[in-house]
């Protein structure tokens, strides 16, 4: 990983999000784990790498916030839901480059 | 001057100069008066005397039996009672003992001869004697 | 394929076939292991059950802590953090996670927390940082920031305080040592009391003042007090209830102290909602001030009945020869007018010249009172100087005599003088003359028609000169008395004087450097001995 690298700024985000179709995610982890922490890595990263300034992520603990876990019946961490754009998808498991692109419908890469 | 006999005023006074004062000034006057030192002495000579003086000049302090004393010893002897009292006395409360002690008269010292005089002379029956010449 | 299967639309069937997938997808990640943890929503809540070995125990011990604590990857990507972070920076928990904590920061604070960040590779590194709060406002925090290493991978750990806080507790803690000083140091009993009335704080005067320690226990207890001025009620109650009491007089009953005037001040305690929350009962022991106080009432009282007395006596005193010199001058006067319109007689000269002679005994009467009154006045406002010259006692003693010799006679007094020598000394002529004069007359008035003895002592160093007579006698308990300032041992209705004359002498005597004393007993006549030494200081 590339240490001179930086997240871009939410202030960016905001400001880009206005122009574009808004993506909203929602990210449940449970508590500290090294699964937890890839996939908050991997779900931030793709969502700079493809979305940049036009997503909204939320990651939310189950053990710290359980209230919030319940509204979208998860069963299993971590699971990604994606909120918009409609429809409705979850994902479960390694949120993997690959899966994850998959699974939310992004612009495929070109192999 | 001690011998009661038909002295006509009683001078009871402790202070020695002031009471020969005013007995030889009544000697002046041609007034028969004795006098005593303090109110025990006083009315022993009364009790002796064949007849009672017309008047007594009263100092209030003094030793032994003071005046206020002398007069409550007095009045309780019917003999005495009704002999006329004329107080005299420096103490500014005297006058007020006057009416307590039912007195006839007020001398306030320093006494001015002629109201000593005057004084005397309402007791005596003697005319008041006339002013010397030049005085009020 | 049915007609009805043909009715169905194609967004429909897309979205079954996404939710097979999806459930498909599910079920090979629980298999293959993709997921840690399973959950259960049951009756009793949420049921997480952990597949990956994540420790319980730091994770709940994280959760609890009261700093802020986060997991970052190195470019700054909150993987995980705490409420306490959240809360701290005011923002939602599920906004934190996930973000980037440059985020977190103000603009200018951003290249320092990278550098923070960069540096925490190789040491831990800490320091002093602004956060941004949700709203906006800047947080103060302390950062600390470590890396860790796991499964190969590498990940920082941060900690944050909330300086803010830790403000608020130093200035919690400096008020408390405050407040401890000021209780440890007062003067007066100050005790604090929770809203109950039982007090929590005293200062040490407090404990002093009733006795005990008074920690724990109702204020009415180990404070009985007894407002002076009000029907009696519980100074905590009243303060508890909101009323403020003012520097009020009361008595204090404590069990274990002592009976104490008090004044008393209280008032009520708020708390951070405006409620009451105690009170604060301060009492002022006046007892020694009220004691000083009466007792210098007390010796006013007494200064002014004694010059009361002094004036009333000192005006029928110095009317007496008035009287006899104003009868006298008028009578002489009215003797000599009359002696004008008759022929001189020789009787009425030796008249004439015997009134006058007694007019200027009486002048010289009063010139005596009025030196005694000026006397006191030198005395008393210090211009006492002596004129110390070589001076022979006797010689004093019999001048004395001469002058006064009439008066010894008049009251039937003998004087013997017996003279044990020259007795020759350095004192103040005139002064000594008035000491002698005052000694005897004193014999003579108080010791009539008995007969006086003088006598005079030399010795080495001290000469003494005693007069005795045969009179009243003094008691015991007036040999103090009577050398005090317009003190006489008999009432004053009974002998004229003004009460000056041992005290002037006794002052003369000091002032020599030496004394008199008396010795006395009623019926046996007195004694009094003047002491002098023969050089005086």
């Amino acid at each position: 990983m590339n240490a001179a690298r930086r997240p871009p700024s939410r202030q960016d985000t905001r400001q880009v999000r206005r122009s574009q179709p808004r993506w909203v995610l929602r990210l449940y982890v449970a508590g500290m784990t090294t699964t937890s922490a890839r996939a908050v890595e991997r779900v931030r990263r793709l969502c700079d790498e493809h979305l940049a300034g036009r997503y909204e992520l939320e990651v939310i603990d189950i053990y710290q916030l359980p209230a919030l876990a319940r509204g979208h019946q998860i069963i299993a961490t971590p699971t990604l839901i994606r909120l918009l754009p409609d429809p409705l998808r979850r994902y479960i498991g390694d949120l993997s480059d690959e899966k994850l692109v998959f699974g939310l419908d992004l612009r495929r890469k070109k192999p | 001057m001690n011998s009661p006999g038909r002295a006509r005023v009683l001078v009871v006074e402790d202070d020695q100069d002031v009471r020969e004062t005013i007995l030889d000034l009544l000697d002046d006057e041609g007034v028969l008066a004795v006098g005593a030192a303090d109110g025990g002495e006083a009315l022993r000579l009364l009790r002796v005397a064949e007849v009672k003086p017309e008047v007594i000049l009263l100092d209030l302090m003094m030793p032994a039996v003071n005046g206020a004393e002398f007069r409550q010893l007095q009045l309780e002897d019917p003999a005495l009672a009704s002999i006329p009292v004329v107080i005299i006395s420096a103490d500014v409360t005297a006058e007020a003992a006057c009416a307590e002690l039912g007195a006839d008269g007020f001398l306030k010292k320093p006494v001015k001869l002629r109201a000593l005089l005057e004084q005397v002379a309402r007791f005596t029956g003697g005319a008041a004697p006339p002013p010397p010449p030049g005085h009020a | 394929m049915t007609a009805r299967t043909r009715q169905r639309q194609p967004s429909e069937i897309e979205a079954l076939r996404l939710r097979l997938v999806e459930a498909e997808q599910t079920l090979a990640a629980i298999r293959t292991g993709e997921v840690d943890s399973l959950v259960v929503d049951g009756p009793g809540g949420l049921r997480v059950y952990t597949l990956e070995g994540a420790s319980n125990t730091y994770r709940v011990l994280i959760e609890a802590i009261s700093e802020g604590a986060a997991t970052l990857t190195l470019e700054g990507l909150i993987l995980y953090s705490n409420g306490r972070f959240a809360r701290m920076l005011d923002r939602p928990l599920q906004r934190v996670m996930g973000a980037s904590i440059l985020d977190l920061v103000p603009e200018r604070a951003r290249s320092d927390l990278d550098a923070m960040l960069r540096s925490a590779l190789e040491k831990e590194s800490r320091g002093e940082l602004p956060m941004l709060a949700g709203n906006g406002e800047e947080v103060p925090a302390y950062l600390s920031v470590s890396s860790i290493h796991e499964d190969g991978r590498s990940a920082l750990c941060l900690v944050a305080t909330d300086l803010r806080e830790q403000k608020r507790n130093e200035d919690i803690v400096a008020a408390e040592k405050l407040a401890r000083s000021v209780l440890e140091q007062a003067a007066e009993a100050i005790v604090v009391c929770d809203a109950q009335g039982v007090i929590i704080r005293a200062s040490a005067a407090a404990a002093e003042l009733c006795g005990c320690n008074s920690l724990r226990m109702p204020f009415a207890q180990a404070f009985p007090v007894a407002l002076v001025a009000a029907e009696p009620r519980s100074v905590a109650a009243a303060a508890l209830g909101g009323e403020v009491i003012k520097a009020a007089p009361a008595t204090l009953r404590a069990a274990g102290g002592r009976a104490a005037e008090v004044l008393v001040s209280a008032g009520p305690l708020h708390g951070a909602a405006g409620s009451v929350i105690g009170c604060v009962i301060t009492l002022v022991d006046v007892t020694q001030a009220r004691r000083a106080q009466a007792e210098a009432e007390g010796a006013l009282r007494e200064a002014i009945t004694l010059r009361d007395q002094f004036l009333s006596v000192a005006s029928h005193e110095l009317r007496t020869p008035l009287t006899a010199l104003s009868l006298q001058l008028e009578g002489l006067e009215r003797l000599l007018i009359r002696e004008r319109e008759k022929e001189a007689e020789e009787n009425g000269g030796d008249r004439a010249l015997g009134k006058a002679r007694s007019a200027i005994k009486q002048t010289d009467r009063l010139g005596l009172l009025v030196e005694g009154l000026l006397n006191v006045s030198r005395i008393v406002s210090g211009q006492f100087e002596l004129q110390l010259e070589e001076v022979d006692l006797m010689d004093v003693v019999r001048e004395t005599l001469e002058r006064i010799g009439d008066l010894a006679h008049r009251a039937g007094c003998e004087v013997r003088l017996t003279a044990g020598g020259p007795a020759r000394g350095r004192w103040d002529r005139s002064r000594l003359e008035q000491v002698v004069t005052n000694l005897l007359t004193n014999a003579i008035k108080y010791g009539a028609g008995s007969p006086i003895d003088v006598g005079v002592e030399p010795g080495e160093t001290e000469m003494v000169l005693s007069i005795r007579d045969r009179g009243i006698g003094i008691p015991e308990s007036d040999h103090q008395r009577i050398f005090e300032r317009f003190e006489r041992a008999v009432p004053s209705s009974h002998y004229g004087g003004l009460g000056l004359g041992l005290y002037i002498s006794r002052e003369i005597a000091r002032a020599h450097g030496g004394s008199i004393e008396v010795q006395s007993e009623p019926g046996q006549g007195a004694t009094f001995r003047l002491r002098l030494p023969r050089e005086s200081s």
